[in-house]
């Protein structure tokens, strides 16, 4: 995982911002703490909706696939204390890479469940909504980075990898891509309720 | 074309050549197709409405080697009529321009035409021009995001998209997160508002409109917002409404239809009972926090309550969303809160010291009865008696009747539900009439109602019992109530109040220990005109004046209070006159009228809504005044009976004079030489013998009454002596006749009158002729009486008996009549030649009364009469006619009944007979 570093000091509330503008930033800390609760709750609900359709082995109750990459997306820290050690700007700095490539890597499932599962509305409203969702949720944080301070990410390569060579793998691949689309919503979760306490409103 | 060719004159001919070379020329020209002349600029223009506008029309040089063509020659037509001149401009010899300064007068097609010598006109090219508006900035952008399933949302912008451009116009709704530009909206079918599902809340949006059209673009101004605050959520859904334990709350559970994370819930809560339309609400700040249940409280008891929700965002952004479904819950019953409505009615029995009670209460508003009431408790307690157990009565109508013996009773009746009784209802029974009555009662229609109102008489009212019912000819009075508070002064009347009728309200006010004197109003709720307006007619009918009476109108058909009648009378064809009368009359006196005049007489009644009309009624005004007619006739008879009176007066005055040229005088027999004469002295018509008397025919002067045997008893014994006596005397006096008038004739003063004229011809020979002859048959050997003969001679005697005329007929006591009576008899005994006759008579002597015995006089009297006056042929035949009766029959009660016939005809003739004798009172003049 690469670490970027971040002026500490451009995070903190400066004393001559007005508080129209830290209210500006609460306003906004807020909505995107609103949107990771929404956001958390439709990737578990995707996820379990994707599981559903996949058919065995992903919809076995014990179906646990070892974890792996997906091109493009990286995992978030496994443990939440490790993440919780990050300052703010790294961590929205991390959403934001996360952020830039799940909308495309949803995208791309939404394409391959088109395929596989094309009777499944209800997922496909979801993957469809998820991806719109990760797209919002980006806007919100580069705003927010920007309100803060905090520099954006370089735009991703879209580099999507090559597509799976069968249906398995497929179906396997946009397992992922849904299992890291709910863990990242949890750590920016997670990441929101610290701003959010760290800029009431 | 062709009309063109037709035209005749030699000049055209040349045209027309001209034309059709011109024609193929440019056929050649063209190679076979057919090229235009020239062109316009600029081709299909798209104009704004009300700018300017030039066009030019260029002409082809080859066209004008043709002929002798000009750009000057170009005229402009929008559509089929043309340009002025003025608009033109010539800018070279192939150049013609023509300018509008406002292009709203621009048509499709523009044309430039060309005018060949000789007036053809050839259209040399045509445009098309679009005239329109660029498109106005949108204003009023407004979105909202609808909730169509839990999961479903779809915002919708609207927008007023200005005025109407006349052209194709594009609008669309923009939209762009900060760094992020969303697909845009397209409009299906409207340009006013458009709908997206693509909604992602908590991110904001920025949207804006954008109208595009060939002559320009124009957007709104953009609105920025996240969609989650601008939601019109579903409202919740599946309502429980469910009691508790506690009479007054109940409890409402649902479901919201958006998740928490996707927003916070407010509520507001309303709820009506069922029977209300009106709502209440919780109070929007018990409900502000999301939630799912919800306790509603301060409920009535036992009551159906209807409930119904709606939810918005909890901080208030958005929109509230539409109410949820109603549902409805009843609470749980509580102990009734009132006592029923207690009244009574008393019935005294024959002994004043029973009565009937008759106690009525009213059924509790469901709103204080608090649940189902299942019995009334009545209790009666008398007050007078010491100790008293009260009477208890469990009732489930809602009245009673007891019978009670005269007495003070306190009454209570208490409702009892499930869960308990109300507090009781009391009533003092009788209660004396002696307080207060309540004062000024009013009762008048308000709002559509009957309101009663009053003033307090004390303070210590306790409640009013208002009493109503309907007046009405029909039907009783049947009497409905209801009780108010004792603080009211007023109420409107509880029940079916029927408009058109006329109401009795009676007030009672109740206090603790009796009770007020009722007092009574009459009011509508609505009035109308009478149903019927009286009958009237005329119960006396004068020259001037006419009195009309009427039936007032029965209550059943007035429809209101009567506040006056109305006559209104006319003569035919006469201007109609109105009088007003107070209702409370039944007669009206009119007067003035004309007399013997036919009137039309009508009546309206009139309540505060109008009058009706009754029947007309006709009637003649009398010719004559009252009393009129008397003046007229009284005068007349006056003058006429005074007349009468002068008439008599003067005849009485000059009584000699008349008498001398009516009545003769008749000789005083008495006074007569004679009476000197001897009775055997032979009479002039020498009756002595009786073949000559009795010749039938012949019988002029002699009266013959034949008296039979029947008529002989009714004598009284001493008459009879008479008879006898007589008898003896006409024995010895038979076969003579008196030569001066017969004394039976002259006794009678009837039978002297007789008639005028014939009595007086008959006097005017009596001097010389008998008057008549007494033939007495029988014993003419006894007693041959002077006194007869010479009374028979003479008129003196006779007149002296004639001076009691009285005697005769009212008595028939005197003895001369009876004397006469006799003579006759001895006469018709004569006749009869049977003396046994009398000798029956004196045997049997059946009762008679002196009635008959005047009526025998009489009868006899006429006979004589007759007889007497009688002197032409026709009575001598009924003379004769009765003789032969008189002999041949026996039974003297036929003869009786016929002699009264002729009784009767002869005492008509009495008042004519009296004159003679009064006039022979003044003295009689010997002729």
């Amino acid at each position: 995982m690469e670490v970027l570093r971040v002026d500490r000091a451009n995070l903190r509330p400066s004393a001559a911002a007005s508080s129209s503008a830290q209210q500006e930033v609460a306003t906004k800390i807020k909505q995107t703490h609103s949107l990771t609760v929404l956001l958390k709750r439709c990737s578990e609900q995707l996820l379990a909706e994707y599981v559903r359709h996949q058919g065995e082995p992903f919809s076995s109750a014990n179906f646990q696939p070892p974890a792996m990459t997906v091109p493009g997306l990286p995992s978030p820290p496994v443990s939440l204390e490790a993440w919780l050690a990050l300052s703010d700007g790294e961590r929205l700095w991390h959403l934001a890479v996360a952020y830039a490539a799940l909308p495309g890597l949803l995208g791309a499932v939404q394409q391959q469940q088109d395929d596989l599962n094309p009777l499944a509305s209800e997922l496909h409203r979801q993957l469809d909504a998820a991806a719109r969702q990760c797209r919002g949720l980006a806007v919100n944080l580069e705003g927010l980075m920007g309100a803060l301070g905090v520099p954006g990410p370089p735009s991703p390569a879209p580099n999507l990898g090559s597509p799976p060579p069968n249906a398995f793998l497929a179906k396997l691949r946009g397992y992922h891509v849904c299992r890291l689309h709910r863990d990242w919503a949890a750590r920016s979760h997670d990441a929101l309720v610290r701003l959010t306490t760290k800029y009431p409103l | 074309m062709g009309t063109v060719c037709k035209m005749s004159s030699g000049r055209s001919w040349v045209i027309n050549a001209l034309y059709i070379l011109l024609s193929i020329f440019s056929f050649g020209v063209s190679g076979g197709l057919v090229q235009s002349c020239g062109y316009i600029i600029p081709e299909s223009p798209v104009l704004t409405r009300g700018s300017s506008f030039t066009a030019l029309c260029i002409l082809n040089e080859s066209c004008l080697d043709l002929g002798n063509i000009h750009a000057n020659q170009i005229i402009w037509r929008i559509k089929s009529s043309v340009v002025p001149k003025e608009q033109y401009h010539v800018i070279n010899r192939t150049v013609s321009s023509v300018t509008f300064n406002d292009t709203s007068i621009l048509a499709t097609p523009l044309t430039c035409n060309i005018l060949a010598d000789g007036q053809i006109e050839q259209n040399i090219y045509g445009i098309a021009v679009t005239v329109g508006l660029p498109p106005e900035k949108p204003e009023n952008l407004s979105c909202i995001v609808n909730q169509m399933s839990k999961s479903k949302f779809i915002m919708t912008c609207t927008w007023n998209p200005g005025r109407d451009t006349f052209l194709a116009t594009d609008f669309r709704l923009k939209s762009q997160w900060p760094q992020e530009t969303l697909p845009d909206c397209m409009p299906q079918g409207v340009n006013n508002s458009c709908n997206t599902s693509n909604v992602q809340f908590f991110v904001n949006l920025e949207v804006w409109v954008e109208a595009k059209n060939a002559l320009g673009k124009a957007e709104s101004e953009p609105i920025d917002f996240d969609p989650v605050d601008i939601v019109k959520p579903l409202p919740p859904h599946n309502l429980i409404v469910s009691s508790e334990d506690l009479p007054t709350v109940l409890k409402l559970s649902w479901d919201n239809q958006i998740e928490t994370f996707e927003m916070e819930l407010k509520f507001n809560i309303r709820y009506r009972m069922s029977d209300s339309p009106d709502w209440m609400e919780v109070p929007p700040e018990d409900t502000e926090s999301h939630r799912t249940s919800f306790t509603v409280q301060s409920l009535k008891p036992y009551t159906k309550y209807v409930f119904s929700l709606r939810c918005m965002k909890k901080d208030g952004m958005g929109f509230w969303s539409d109410w949820s479904k109603e549902k409805s819950g009843v609470t749980s019953e509580a102990k009734p809160s009132k006592g029923p409505a207690l009244w009574r009615k008393i019935d005294m029995f024959h002994s004043p010291n029973f009565w009937a009670v008759h106690l009525i209460w009213k059924k509790l508003d469901p709103s204080e009865a608090n649940g189902i009431i299942l019995r009334y408790e009545v209790t009666v307690r008398a007050r007078s008696r010491l100790s008293p157990s009260p009477a208890t009565y469990n009732v489930n109508s809602t009245n009673l009747t007891l019978n009670l013996t005269n007495g003070t009773y306190e009454v209570t009746v208490t409702a009892h539900n499930k869960i308990g009784g109300s507090p009781p209802s009391f009533l003092l029974i009788p209660a004396s009439n002696s307080k207060a009555p309540v004062k000024d009662l009013k009762a008048f229609p308000k709002d559509g109602k009957l309101w009663v109102e009053w003033k307090v008489p004390n303070n210590n009212v306790v409640k009013y019992v208002i009493e109503w019912c309907v007046v009405s000819d029909s039907s009783d009075c049947t009497t409905e109530w209801q009780q108010e508070l004792g603080t009211s002064q007023g109420t409107f009347l509880k029940g079916n109040i029927k408009p058109f009728k006329c109401y009795l309200i009676t007030v009672h006010p109740l206090y603790n220990n009796g009770q007020g004197n009722g007092q009574s109003t009459k009011a509508y709720l609505q009035q109308s005109m009478p149903a019927k307006g009286p009958t009237v007619q005329t119960k006396k009918v004068g020259k001037a004046e006419a009195v009309l009476t009427w039936k007032p109108l029965r209550v059943d058909e007035q429809n209101g209070f009567i506040r006056y009648y109305t006559i209104l009378y006319r003569t035919i064809g006469g201007n109609e006159t109105a009088v007003n009368v107070d209702p409370s009359k039944t007669d009206y006196t009119l007067s003035s009228l004309s007399s013997d005049t036919l009137y039309m007489v009508k009546m309206k009644a009139y309540t505060d809504e109008g009058g009706t009309s009754g029947p007309e009624f006709t009637f003649t005004t009398q010719r004559f005044g009252k009393g009129e007619i008397e003046a007229i006739v009284v005068p007349v008879c006056l003058a006429f009976l005074l007349t009468i009176l002068l008439g008599v007066l003067f005849c009485f005055n000059k009584r000699d004079l008349i008498k001398k040229h009516i009545w003769p005088n008749v000789p005083d027999p008495s006074k007569s030489n004679i009476a000197q004469w001897s009775p055997q002295t032979p009479t002039k018509h020498n009756f002595s013998s009786k073949d000559q008397i009795y010749p039938e025919g012949s019988f002029t002067d002699v009266s013959v009454v034949e008296i039979e045997a029947d008529d002989k008893k009714s004598f009284s014994d001493q008459d009879l002596k008479h008879f006898n006596l007589l008898k003896k005397e006409k024995s010895t006096s038979e076969g003579h006749s008196s030569g001066i008038g017969g004394s039976s004739c002259m006794s009678s003063p009837r039978q002297s009158v007789s008639d005028s004229d014939e009595s007086e011809t008959a006097q005017n020979t009596s001097s010389t002729v008998q008057y008549s002859t007494v033939i007495l048959n029988g014993y003419r050997d006894q007693i041959p009486s002077v006194q007869v003969f010479s009374r028979s001679e003479s008129t003196q005697p006779l007149l002296d008996s004639e001076e009691k005329p009285e005697d005769n007929s009212g008595g028939c006591d005197s003895a001369t009549p009876r004397q006469q009576y006799f003579k006759q008899n001895c006469s018709q005994d004569e006749t009869n030649t049977d003396g046994s006759h009398f000798e029956r008579a004196k045997q049997v002597t059946p009762p008679i009364n002196e009635e008959d015995l005047v009526g025998l006089a009489q009868l006899q009297i006429s006979d004589h009469s007759l007889q007497q006056c009688g002197s032409g042929p026709e009575q001598n035949k009924h003379e004769s006619a009765l003789s032969d009766v008189l002999s041949s029959s026996t039974e003297g009660q036929i003869l009786r009944l016929e002699t009264m016939g002729i009784n009767t005809a002869t005492v008509d003739e009495i008042p004519k007979s009296y004159m003679p004798q009064t006039v022979r009172q003044g003295g009689y003049m010997p002729q």
